[in-house]
């Protein structure tokens, strides 16, 4: 009788295994994204331009997650988007979906920016969030999800030099809170992380030929993703967050 | 020239083989990692074998061995009281049976040369085994060998003396013997394999629930393995199959409605393929095999599979790029690719380490 309940047991949590999306997990920020839900024992897709590089973040993510599908190819593409959302829908669902792939674009004063540059820009860094959002809205609403778009604080003061990218930022912000009212009936929550400056691989875009090693390694916000994926997602619902800031929530000892 | 291909090159590091059951390693059976190939879009995704109902469709069609593994090792001693031990591998028509001459070693027996012609052996409770002559038969009847064809003379059935005397075959990677019950398959309803058919060993009952639950048809044959070729690169040799006509019907169903047929074992591939005419029927049978599926002889029925991780030059490792082929893929490309990723990925070898899903779409 004990063995049968245990059993039950078992299947039930089998069943109820999360699965999550993160866009831009190669390698940086959208890795060790992936490491915490990995860890948490999460089903993940993973995506990424770079195919070599998400064949050995999946690699490594299997140790812990029971599932990794790696789905290589650039998000602008809708056919790569389809496959993101169809191997979550294959692995029965989605709970947190990471939009966290973004392009710096050039770095400069706007007196000289290519204008036409934006072309690139917006369908990576909102355009394409957007549409992964809209397509997986059924699965999302289906499991009361979570959707986590990146942002920086670009997007909320001027920083000479990065008032393309930070345009961007800013549009996904406002997008991000719209979408925060608008699918709160349906009980699907949004949330905005600002991840804060951090030494991966697009920092250094912005900086060329400069030391960035003063600022932290990304893995500084794990503490910050190991408690908002411990919250629930309708009780954060809405919010802005800076995972490096000092006095916060996730870095007070209950 | 092509690029160096690692299935032709690795050497297969001693943390990747897996030297104890996974029960032993804290897992359930179906808790084992699963890399699953989609060989016809090239994509390896990582999993485990009880997330497999994920990966198959209501419909495809899985095939089983339904051989048991018996205790086929056998300590014995010659006349002048050399120790030996022996692995009776195949039953062959006329009841001689192939066996494997091996002496005792540290840590498990290992493979010996020495025999020849004539030898006899003395086995616990009276019974006696006599070489005949060097297996196969293709040089003279001093040819050294590993496989000799041999007489067997016990007082009763030679299963029943397995089971008292016998033990399970092991070889050197796995440090201590285990019991019989990790060597058995939960579809085992035959005694027979020297070695345990592993493709299906991750297999457990709510496991086999589910897939029929989704739709997965399961239907049996039967091949008693002989011992592997592991520790010499020989071609593989006849062994006892059975396909019954229920299930060629229901391959053949399946491949007319477009399902899968996907084996669950190297075992499995010979058995279906040594049925199959070359527009890709099969027909039920049984007998010895000696089919080697290779570039020669492509597959005509199978077209996904469940396996185990190979060693290199391994024959098995060419019936593999044999199903990737059918399955729609390029086949030393991807598999080339699946085993840097499994080895990157720290996946395990062997009977008792991780398992390879094969399929096209």
């Amino acid at each position: 009788m004990l063995e049968a309940c245990s059993l039950e047991a078992r299947t039930l949590m089998t069943e109820s295994t999360r699965i999550a999306l993160v866009t831009g997990a190669s390698r940086g920020l959208g890795l060790v994204i992936a490491r915490v839900l990995a860890t948490r024992g999460y089903r993940l897709v993973i995506g990424g331009r770079d195919r070599d590089a998400l064949a050995a973040a999946a690699a490594e993510l299997s140790r812990h997650a029971p599932v990794v599908v790696p789905v290589p190819g650039d998000i602008t593409d809708a056919e790569v988007r389809a496959n993101l959302i169809g191997a979550a829908r294959r692995l029965g669902g989605l709970d947190v979906l990471v939009n966290n792939a973004s392009e710096l674009g050039p770095i400069g004063p706007l007196s000289t920016f290519d204008v036409p540059r934006f072309g690139r820009l917006f369908p990576v860094n909102v355009g394409a969030p957007m549409v992964l959002v809209q397509l997986a809205l059924p699965l999302l609403t289906e499991r009361q999800g979570l959707i986590v778009n990146i942002t920086s604080d670009a997007a909320t003061s001027a920083y000479p030099g990065w008032g393309p990218y930070g345009a961007t930022k800013a549009a996904l912000e406002l997008l991000t809170r719209t979408l925060a009212v608008e699918l709160r009936e349906q009980g699907v929550s949004s949330v905005l992380v600002d991840p804060g400056d951090m030494r991966t691989r697009m920092h250094q875009e912005a900086f060329p030929g400069q030391d960035i090693s003063d600022r932290p390694l990304p893995e500084i916000t794990v503490p910050f993703w190991n408690w908002l994926f411990d919250q629930d997602p309708g009780a954060v619902g809405g919010e802005r967050f800076a995972a490096q800031h000092e006095d916060a929530r996730w870095l007070q000892h209950a | 020239m092509a690029a160096t291909r690692v299935i032709d090159a690795f050497t297969l590091p001693a943390h990747l083989e897996a030297g104890e059951p996974p029960e032993a390693r804290g897992l359930k059976r179906d808790e084992v990692r699963l890399l699953v190939s989609r060989v016809d879009i090239d994509s390896i995704v990582h999993s485990r074998f009880s997330e497999l109902p994920h990966w198959l469709a209501p419909g495809d069609l899985l095939v089983v061995n339904t051989s048991g593994t018996v205790k086929a090792a056998l300590a014995a001693r010659t006349g002048d009281d050399h120790r030996f031990e022996l692995h009776l591998s195949t039953r062959l028509p006329g009841n001689f049976w192939v066996i494997e001459v091996r002496r005792p070693g540290p840590v498990a027996s290992l493979p010996c040369r020495d025999a020849h012609a004539g030898t006899l052996f003395e086995l616990a409770g009276g019974g006696r085994v006599i070489l005949l002559a060097p297996y196969p038969l293709v040089s003279s009847l001093r040819a050294q060998s590993r496989l000799w064809m041999a007489a067997v003379e016990l007082d009763e059935p030679v299963l029943s003396y397995l089971e008292r005397f016998g033990s399970p075959i092991r070889y050197n990677y796995v440090a201590r013997p285990w019991p019989e019950s990790m060597y058995q398959t939960i579809f085992a309803t035959e005694p027979g394999s020297a070695e345990m058919p592993s493709a299906a060993r991750p297999f457990t009952p709510e496991l086999v629930t589910r897939l029929v639950a989704g739709g997965v048809q399961i239907a049996p044959v039967l091949l008693h393995t002989g011992v592997a070729s592991l520790e010499d690169h020989e071609p593989p040799y006849e062994e006892f199959y059975r396909v019954p006509s229920e299930t060629a019907a229901l391959v053949n169903a399946a491949r007319r409605s477009g399902h899968r047929v996907v084996a669950v074992g190297t075992t499995v591939v010979r058995a279906l393929e040594t049925v199959t005419d070359n527009r890709g029927r099969i027909s039920p049978g049984e007998g010895w095999t000696d089919l080697v599926i290779d570039a020669e002889r492509p597959l005509r029925a199978v077209n996904g599979m469940i396996t185990g991780f190979h060693e290199p030059h391994a024959t098995h490792l060419a019936m593999v790029e044999q199903v990737i082929a059918a399955a729609g893929g390029d086949r030393s490309l991807h598999l080339d690719r699946a085993y840097r990723v499994a080895q990157e990925a720290g996946y395990l070898w062997h009977e008792f380490g991780d398992s390879h899903l094969i399929i096209g779409s």
